[in-house]
């Protein structure tokens, strides 16, 4: 308990975590600043006039829907409309599809959006984790401050272990704490500027999952930053393989693969499986076959829940095993 | 007296693919006493530090035995970690904390009291600087909040790597009366130092090493004494003549411009009545004891020679 004390002093002692932070609410921040500067509650004018704007829209795809299956009655090539194959006229040119809404300034909608807002912010606490967690062991090593307090508590797994116990404990006190003020914040923009919708219990429900998932991934962000430090001795590494993933990982692998015409490039990204896990699932479209002279539907393919808990269990468990086996084996030198 | 620290047969060898192997500790061998100052002596990679990393858990032995105030280290280590304090190698701390937030994390993961940072701070003269950043500290001041670091726990052996290292004179005497204050309360101290002068003053017993083994040990005057060949400074009216009159006694003296320098000789005391008794009268008769240096350098085989440079694997091996 002793340690984990020092350790919780020591992570909030250094600047690196308050700068973090800062950052961190300072994003946080202007997304809801953005969101609440870009709402608007439309006037009864707005509403009439969005109104008579879609009205008209939709007599004009209803039109365009009877023009397209007389089109298609009569044969004639030379009449027919061009949109992708497998769909129907009535498909093609739905009028219910219009909205008024389509016509009005945005209005932020608390019960649609937030569960997306919900998932930026894990986002953005999971780098706020990735680069604390690397800093807070790499630092350490790179001090000498590891080598001291081992001079004081010679066991090095529970050392390295409590020390990551301490910055995920932070993580989620920190994630709970800017997530409950971030979120009361859009409720005020809400509330303030734009809609509430209806909040029952199903969506509370729905977004403490959508919560617990992006705190889930904070987490796993957090232990992969530490571990990677932990393995290099030093915060460089775990942040150059961070960048170098992305660019290389993510981007390069993108161009490369796509290229190489591989089905379903998206398998070998792990931006994907992070979409999977927290939007509960990831929907894909491989466009395969597909090509600006022979259009098709393209084929969708899905990752769900379980694909990602898969992947980042397998990631964070050879990390770590990695990490401690380390640890215990190598010199202190 | 009972042992604080005992070293058996401890070897480490460092593997590295890019720099293949390097035998830091070959069978090495340390005992050191209970309140005693223990100086641990060795050239510049003859395995101090891997010996003391090694003792504290750091670096993992091939081989050998150790003990620490009685149990086997490194199993018993965290048993018998909170009665010693230690210094490894330069002073390393986090650059951006004060020395009191430095001192305060120690105190907090070992559970200590925090009065005893006050203590620590006012000992190595830290007191009215323990508010400013360890990175913004000269290299001395560094070594001061090491040793407080160390000192915090009261141990019982405060293992000390190079604590004069980057102190000022008054910072090194500061430090010897320290250490002999400590060794007066019953603390036993062991001491990794190149200024050898300053060992020789304050440690009780001596441990010198070359290439990762035991050259000599034992109590300071002991080690010197086995390396005492009689010398004598000799100086009378007539130099040459008094050099003849040693010669046909069998006294081998050399002859400089102002004084004869004698050696092998057992008793001072016949050479006085040798020269007397032949009418040359002693002005001066000075006995030249080696010091630790001397000593140190003719076991370690490190003695610079003018035009030559010493490397640092340069010393002495010493057969199993």
């Amino acid at each position: 308990m002793n340690l984990f004390t020092a350790e919780v002093k020591r992570l909030f002692a250094r600047r690196f975590t308050w700068v973090m932070l800062l950052v961190t609410v300072g994003i946080l921040g202007l997304v809801v600043l953005g969101i609440t500067l870009n709402s608007q509650r439309p006037s009864p004018d707005v509403v009439a006039q969005a109104e008579q704007q879609a009205a008209q829209y939709r007599a004009d795809t209803l039109q365009m829907r009877e023009e397209c299956e007389e089109a298609q009655r009569s044969g004639d090539p030379s009449r027919q409309f061009e949109f992708p194959p497998g769909l129907t006229c009535a498909e093609a040119f739905n009028p219910d599809q219009i909205q008024a809404a389509d016509f009005m300034p945005h209005t932020f909608a608390f019960r649609d959006e937030v569960p997306t807002l919900l998932q930026v912010l894990g986002g953005i606490v999971a780098l706020f984790g990735f680069a604390v967690g690397a800093s807070f062991v790499g630092a350490e090593w790179n001090s000498g401050g590891m080598t001291n307090l081992l001079l004081w508590r010679p066991r090095r797994i529970p050392v390295l272990l409590t020390k990551l116990g301490t910055v995920l404990a932070a993580v989620v006190a920190i994630g709970t704490v800017v997530g409950g003020v971030y979120l009361a914040g859009l409720w005020v923009a809400a509330r303030v500027r734009g809609r509430m919708g209806q909040l029952d219990a199903d969506f509370w429900q729905s977004l403490a999952l959508v919560g617990a998932r992006s705190l889930t991934l904070a987490l796993a962000a957090t232990t992969i930053g530490f571990a990677l430090a932990s393995l290099g001795r030093h915060t460089a590494p775990a942040l150059g393989i961070g960048v170098g993933y992305l660019i290389v990982g993510e981007a390069g692998t993108s161009i490369v693969l796509a290229l190489a015409e591989v089905a379903k490039p998206e398998r070998f990204q792990l931006s994907s499986y992070v979409a999977a896990w927290l939007g509960n699932g990831a929907t894909f479209q491989s466009f395969g076959a597909c090509s600006p002279d022979e259009p098709c539907q393209p084929e969708t393919w899905r990752l769900d829940l379980g694909d990602a808990a898969t992947v980042g269990g397998v990631i964070l468990v050879v990390l770590v095993a990695a990490a401690v086996w380390q640890m215990r084996r190598r010199d202190v030198t | 007296m009972t042992a604080v620290v005992e070293i058996e047969g401890l070897s480490k060898t460092y593997r590295s693919v890019r720099r293949g192997q390097r035998k830091a500790l070959d069978s090495m061998d340390m005992v050191v006493e209970s309140g005693q100052v223990h100086g641990f002596l060795g050239p510049n990679g003859s395995g101090k530090t891997t010996t003391l990393r090694t003792l504290l858990g750091l670096v993992r032995a091939d081989d050998g035995r150790m003990r620490l105030l009685g149990r086997e280290v490194p199993a018993a280590l965290p048993e018998v970690v909170d009665e010693v304090g230690a210094i490894v190698e330069s002073p390393q701390f986090f650059g951006n904390f004060s020395a009191r937030r430095t001192l305060d994390l120690l105190a907090t993961a070992g559970g200590l009291r925090k009065t005893r940072i006050d203590e620590v701070l006012e000992l190595v003269g830290l007191r009215d600087r323990a508010k400013e950043r360890v990175k913004t500290y000269s290299l001395g001041m560094k070594q001061r909040l090491a040793v407080a670091s160390a000192l915090l726990k009261e141990p019982r052996l405060l293992i000390l790597d190079e604590p004069a290292n980057g102190l000022d004179p008054a910072g090194i005497r500061e430090m010897r009366d320290m250490m002999r204050a400590l060794a007066a309360g019953g603390t036993t101290v062991l001491l990794s130092s190149h200024i050898l002068g300053e060992v020789q003053l304050i440690c009780d017993s001596v441990t010198i090493v070359s290439r990762g083994r035991r050259v000599t040990a034992g109590p300071v005057g002991r080690v010197l004494a086995a390396h005492d060949t009689g010398t004598l400074r000799v100086r009378v009216a007539d130099h040459a003549a008094a050099a003849a009159v040693l010669d046909e006694a069998g006294v081998a003296a050399q002859l400089n411009p102002d004084h004869l320098v004698l050696t092998g000789v057992a008793d001072p005391a016949a050479v006085t009545r040798l020269l007397a008794e032949r009418g040359h009268y002693l002005s001066e008769l000075t006995p030249l004891r080696p010091d630790l240096e001397s000593v140190f350098l003719e076991l370690t085989g490190t003695t610079p020679h003018a035009g030559v440079a010493r490397q640092v694997d340069d010393s002495v091996q010493v057969a199993p």
